[in-house]
């Protein structure tokens, strides 16, 4: 990291230097002198569901759900029980592969959710959450990009907000704060450097208020850099992900229109792919009409926010069918969260079926300040020769 | 007494070095050694590469590799009635039967081995590599491996470049030049060694040199194993400081940054799989830790979700990479003797969606660094 900064020292030393030259040539000269203007920018931390808990779980008035081994231990008879674990021998993990096993051929029925029909459900019934409002009504009436739904009142008094993922997953034990799912997959982050988002500001006149100002939300490819004590620490370098989509345009990199307001960035409303990593998966979160409204702290260092989107339900689908023995201590059911998840989805109907297929949703997320390196264009590093690298970064003869 | 001081480090100095100039040691009975750029590599007598083992503890006088273990790694036993020597020690094993241990560290065979020159076994399980007598370093320099090959890299494992521009014990690379790359400096009192030498450079500081060239640490590198200084400034002449190259990959493969670091993938950039079977331990049973492959063609690992890489007629295999025949007729690529597939439910280049925890977890992604793509 150290070799990144140098450079970055020294255009500081010079920039400081310059600024010194300018301060003695007077301040008539200097005033006339348009500031240029900045750049912030943050990597994420921690990046959770937007999960409201309530001290009694009154959110939950029918407790939480049970999950994919409870169902299969309630079908069983003590004697298939008996037969099933070694006569009770078994460890828990090991009953927990036997219930997602229990397809009609044996098959993993969180691969293959639709194989049986589990009892229902329960989700989140209270009225408040974390969030936005997404499709811009009041009641969650159905609009040609939305289904109909119940709203919620957020935290901070917010009215008519949207976040079906909370409603699916708030009754989950695994999903709160204290389990393992949303922990386990900072931690996957934070150790191995994986699924890393960069959040670059640029066009910053003023870092506490400026109407007019980009985000872009980066890949970084660079590990964490901690402390002594394994704190996130401030001002580290991150290279980002230069990587293109089959299509050739960059798959991450997202840019959207924001501003500071008395120091919480927003952000407009726009499509967005982001990577993921958590709980060993890989994949790309595709995001609609995506937003992030997030709140740096006076010195600059720190910033926390929430962001929500609508979120597609084969994408969810698809991570918490493939979590495994992760999902064990979670009480959490695959074919309930599948079937639950397509009736609950409130946004982009298919235009076929009028079903939905994407869930509103929250994340409560923190990040500390860095520095964003941008890595080459990669269509740079294709080109031949440095007269063809010329030609390629002026879009010459392209 | 600081000349004494002078005079003992400097004959320290002269020790280390003359060690580094010993002929390379006659192999013992059943080993034979290929020179390579990086060192010397030990081969059985039919010129299969020998490996070793991180679960051995060096110089405990036993392999922890028996039963099932030794069956994919077999011992490379000692013959007849041959004796230790130099660096090579006889171990006992399990069963009684002597085997070969270079400096303390017992070496074996690989049972799925393609043939002389091919090195399926190494990095196996991440805990099986070649057995290879390294060259000598000066401290703070080591090797380092990289998609360019065995390089040289620096004490934290930064690969190392040197310029075409900087002859002989002259480095030509100031001002400018040094933006993105720094010299690879040498004590006081170092001395050169065989391929080494200290030159001076103009400002009198001393930098290393490896066959006369000079060589540096680049700026554009953060991670061990990372080459952007490979081709990179103004004239693109910087190079990484090869030992030895990579293994030659066919040419229809391509290298795509995935979320999990760099792959290996199809002409697409589609992540190429393999399916490595369970790997189970056998430390509990006192056997060693095995890596059992299991490997599947066209007709027993079919699935929806699977898609063989397939080999046309003219496909030419090359060092690690091989045509294999499935029983349904057609020929498949593979890597290290294990067949080659992309993942169907991926739409998108560089995806790792075969990966699922909760899914089998036998396949594997074909990384192009050395550190294999996490799935646990």
């Amino acid at each position: 990291m150290r070799s990144l900064l140098d450079p970055l020292r020294q255009l500081t030393g010079v920039a400081l230097a310059a600024a010194a030259m300018l301060s003695l040539v007077g301040p008539a000269q200097s005033q006339t002198k348009p500031k240029a203007p900045g750049t912030l920018s943050f990597v994420i931390t921690t990046w959770n569901y937007a999960i409201l808990e309530t001290r009694f779980h009154d959110e939950c008035p029918e407790g939480f759900t049970i999950g994919v081994d409870e169902i299969w231990w309630r079908g069983l008879s003590k004697a298939a029980r008996a037969k099933a674990t070694q006569n009770g021998e078994l460890g828990d993990s090991e009953r927990f592969i036997m219930a997602l096993q229990r397809g009609p051929n044996k098959e993993n029925v969180c691969l293959n959710p639709t194989l049986v029909k589990d009892p229902p459900m329960f989700t989140v019934e209270g009225p408040t959450a974390y969030g936005m409002n997404l499709d811009g009504t009041t009641d969650g009436k159905a609009t040609p990009k939305t289904c109909a739904h119940q709203k919620f009142t957020g935290v901070d008094g917010t009215p008519a907000v949207d976040n079906q993922v909370y409603r699916l997953l708030g009754c989950i034990y695994g999903w709160h704060k204290y389990d393992n799912i949303q922990s386990n997959a900072n931690i996957n982050r934070k150790t191995t450097g994986n699924g890393i988002v960069l959040v670059e500001v640029t066009g910053v006149d003023d870092t506490r208020n400026d109407d007019n100002v980009s985000v872009t939300f980066h890949h970084a490819i660079d590990q964490y850099a901690l402390d002594g004590q394994g704190e996130f620490q401030p001002y580290a370098s991150y290279r980002t992900d230069p990587t293109l989509k089959a299509d050739g345009t960059r798959r991450y990199g997202g840019t959207v229109r924001g501003k500071i307001v008395n120091g919480e960035l927003t952000t407009e409303p726009a499509d967005l792919n982001l990577p993921f990593y958590g709980n060993y998966t890989y994949m790309d979160e595709f995001f609609r009409d995506f937003r992030i409204r997030m709140k740096i702290a006076e010195d600059g260092e720190t910033a926390k926010g929430t962001a929500a989107g609508y979120y597609d339900v084969d994408q969810l689908v698809y991570y918490i069918g493939g979590l495994g023995v992760i999902m064990f201590p979670s009480q959490a059911d695959c074919p309930a969260i599948y079937v639950a998840a397509h009736q609950l989805a409130d946004g982009y109907p298919d235009p076929k079926t009028g079903e939905c297929k994407s869930l509103s949703s929250a994340y409560n997320f923190e990040a500390v300040s860095a520095f964003t390196i941008h890595s080459p264009d990669p269509t740079l590093a294709q080109a031949k020769g440095p007269l063809d690298r010329v030609l390629t970064t002026f879009g010459i003869g392209k | 007494m600081r000349k004494a001081l002078v005079v003992t480090v400097a004959l320290a100095a002269l020790v280390f070095s003359a060690a580094s100039y010993a002929a390379p040691e006659t192999p013992p009975a059943g080993v034979k050694v290929v020179t390579q750029g990086d060192g010397v590599l030990f081969t059985d007598e039919a010129g299969k590469a020998l490996y070793t083992y991180d679960g051995d503890e060096p110089k405990s006088g036993k392999s922890t590799c028996n039963a099932v273990c030794a069956q994919q790694w077999p011992p490379a036993l000692v013959p007849g009635e041959a004796a230790a020597q130099g660096n090579w020690t006889i171990v006992t094993r399990e069963d009684g039967k002597k085997q070969w241990a270079y400096k303390g560290q017992p070496v074996y065979r690989y049972a799925e081995e393609g043939g002389p020159g091919t090195t399926f076994g190494d990095g196996d399980n991440g805990t099986w590599h070649l057995a290879i007598a390294p060259i000598w370093t000066p401290p703070g320099i080591t090797i380092g491996r990289s998609v360019l090959g065995t390089v040289l890299a620096d004490a934290k494992g930064l690969t190392l470049y040197t310029r075409p521009q900087d002859s002989v014990g002259k480095s030509t690379c100031t001002g400018a030049c040094l933006e993105n790359f720094v010299p690879v400096m040498a004590a006081g009192l170092a001395l050169g060694s065989v391929d080494w030498s200290v030159i001076t450079r103009g400002d009198s500081s001393r930098q290393w040199a490896f066959k006369g060239k000079p060589i540096y640490r680049s700026m554009l590198d953060v991670k061990p194993g990372e080459t952007n200084g490979d081709g990179s400034g103004l004239d693109e002449a910087w190079r990484g400081a090869v030992l030895e190259p990579a293994p030659q990959v066919p040419a229809w493969v391509t290298y795509r940054q995935s979320l999990g670091g760099e792959v290996m993938a199809d002409p697409r950039g589609f992540t190429l799989y393999y399916h490595a079977g369970p790997r189970r331990s056998l430390a509990s049973s006192g056997a060693g830790a095995a890596a059992i492959r299991k490997d599947c063609d066209t007709a027993t690992c079919k699935g929806a979700e699977w898609k063989a890489v397939l080999a046309d007629d003219n496909a030419k295999p090359t060092g690690n990479w091989t045509v294999m025949n499935n029983s349904d007729g057609t020929r498949q690529w593979a890597h290290k003797g294990v067949r080659l597939w992309t993942n169907t439910i991926e739409t998108q280049p560089a995806e790792l969606k075969g990966l699922r925890f909760g899914g089998d977890r036998g396949w594997k992604v074909l990384s192009r660094g050395l550190q294999p793509i996490q799935n646990m």
